[in-house]
């Protein structure tokens, strides 16, 4: 071993005061072989494959963190999209496979479970129509069950119909979860070219083309990034901060590379991607507002917030590209307002909009997430923020996403308690002026012409 | 204080062992940490 004095105690420093941790590791089970005309047989058979599978993920998880010292925030299980899994179900209402999901997750022990989704870009089939009907029952149903719905391609444009479908499901299910300020919402995402081997919630799920399993790692790491830029002296220039950013993003991912070998050493699973995504938790000091501040900005979403938030995605990319072999899932600087404290009190001070978060997510993964609105905003504004944000995602190739939460009986300003990583949230106003004629056309949006690549 | 030692001869499990480490730092109200090397060798080394 040669180890310099100084590149010890920066390890140490980076787990002990800046919070560095792996936030997910995520263990992606293909369902493809649970189907059945009974939904109580591929209940059954789901729950079945996933305690066989997922048995061993947080005993090895708990091991791991013990012996390398670095924490391991969530263990989550990621499946197959269920609309493919339940499509030869004879019944309709598909929440007996969101229940056996949820129980399966409580007695694994894990945080979160993905997958109860479906793939809609271009058109329904039937088990797709049955699973958006059956996410409202199903999210206020369980507690660690979550929910995507892909309504986007770059290749295949917008499903318009599914946006305003899934703009009311939104509003059914905060309903339903009213007496939790509508936390059901916060467990469904909207996407657009989303990505097959995500690791982190709300949208992770087992893509048709990954293997029968496969280990997945989020890392996380905003305080320690944001250590390293406050540490930089006030006349570095923006290539200084880039440069400070790349290097410690690298040993960042270094060490979700090495947790993510051994876990799949020891799972007997293959590995699959790192995601190298900073993930902020509401404590304080873990949060990406924070670094952009840092950089020199008063408030998150002050004038050059777009742009910081760009150099920081880019140089975090850069960084831990190097650092490990297969890149993948989001891949780049979360903004969730509610889960993040610097963008909280941002929102709260009126330096950080809607319109201005919907800036940034030209530049960063996901995009609108996490955020709180005024209860009585209708289905139609909904879809049309959606629209919006997909249109993003389709034009730029790349993933977008919305995570949205109708607070029900909250007008803006008030505040939304989550709880746990799901956080806090002020609620935003949005814009009085109506979409609806627009979002009630429906049809598909054609693919943009920079799509024909082929 | 940092120090490198070969436990390859430990009877002790790791987990054990750095748990016995921090339970005898508490008592000398010290912080007795034990990390693995390959943490390091990841984070410092291509």
């Amino acid at each position: 071993m040669n180890f310099t004095r100084d590149e010890i105690v920066e390890t140490i420093r980076m787990v002990q005061a800046e919070q560095l941790d792996i936030r997910t590791i995520t263990l992606g089970i293909s369902l493809r072989d649970c189907s059945d005309s009974s939904i109580s047989k591929v209940a059954d058979k789901i729950y079945d494959k996933l305690m066989e599978k997922g048995s061993n993920l947080v005993p090895v998880a708990r091991q791991l963190e013990e012996e390398f010292g670095i924490p391991i925030v969530n263990k989550r299980i990621a499946v197959t999209p269920i609309a493919m899994v339940a499509e030869s179900c004879k019944e309709r209402d598909y929440t007996p496979i969101a229940r056996a999901m949820d129980k399966a997750a409580r007695d694994l022990g894990i945080d979160f479970i993905g997958g109860f989704s479906a793939l809609v870009q271009k058109g329904f089939t039937r088990g797709d129509m049955n699973l958006l009907n059956s996410i409202p029952e199903a999210l206020s149903q369980t507690e660690m069950v979550c929910s995507s719905v892909n309504v986007a391609t770059s290749k295949a444009g917008i499903n318009m119909d599914a946006v305003l479908a899934m703009g009311r499901i939104i509003k059914e299910v905060a309903q339903l979860t009213a007496k939790q300020d509508g936390i059901g919402a916060a467990k469904l995402v909207v996407f657009a070219n989303a990505p097959e081997d995500n690791p982190f919630m709300a949208g992770a799920f087992h893509g048709p083309g990954e293997p029968e399993t496969t280990i997945n790692v989020g890392i996380s790491g905003p305080g320690v990034v944001n250590a390293v830029v406050s540490n930089l002296p006030t006349d570095a220039d923006l290539g200084q901060v880039s440069e400070a950013v790349k290097k410690m993003a690298f040993k960042i991912t270094r060490v979700g590379e090495l947790i993510g070998r051994e876990a799949s050493r020891r799972l007997g699973v293959p590995f699959g991607i790192i995601d190298l995504s900073l993930a902020p938790t509401p404590s304080i000091g873990d949060s990406i507002a924070n670094i952009l501040e840092s950089m020199g900005l008063e408030r998150c979403g002050a004038p050059g917030t777009t742009a910081a938030l760009a150099l920081l995605n880019d140089a975090v990319k850069k960084g831990g590209a190097m650092a490990t072999s297969y890149v993948g899932g989001l891949s780049g600087a979360f903004i969730p307002v509610s889960e993040d404290a610097g963008m909280i009190r941002a929102a709260e001070e009126g330096a950080l909009t809607l319109e201005k978060l919907e800036a940034m997510t030209c530049v960063c993964s996901v995009g609108l997430d996490m955020i709180a609105i005024p209860g009585d905003t209708s289905a139609e504004t909904i879809a049309a923020i959606i629209a919006d944000e997909m249109a993003i995602g389709v034009m730029n190739k790349k993933t977008t996403a919305v995570r949205i939460i109708p607070a029900p009986g909250k007008k803006a300003g008030d505040f939304v308690e989550f709880g746990g990583l799901l956080g806090r949230a002020p609620v935003m106003p949005v814009s009085s002026f109506a979409s609806t004629i627009f979002v009630q056309r429906g049809g598909q949006i054609p693919p943009p012409i920079q799509s024909l690549t082929n | 204080m940092i120090m490198v030692v070969d436990i390859a001869k430990s009877t002790a499990s790791f987990e054990k062992l750095k748990n016995q480490l921090s339970q005898r730092g508490q008592e000398l109200s010290v912080r007795v940490d034990a990390q693995r090397e390959e943490v390091f060798h990841f984070m410092h080394r291509i």
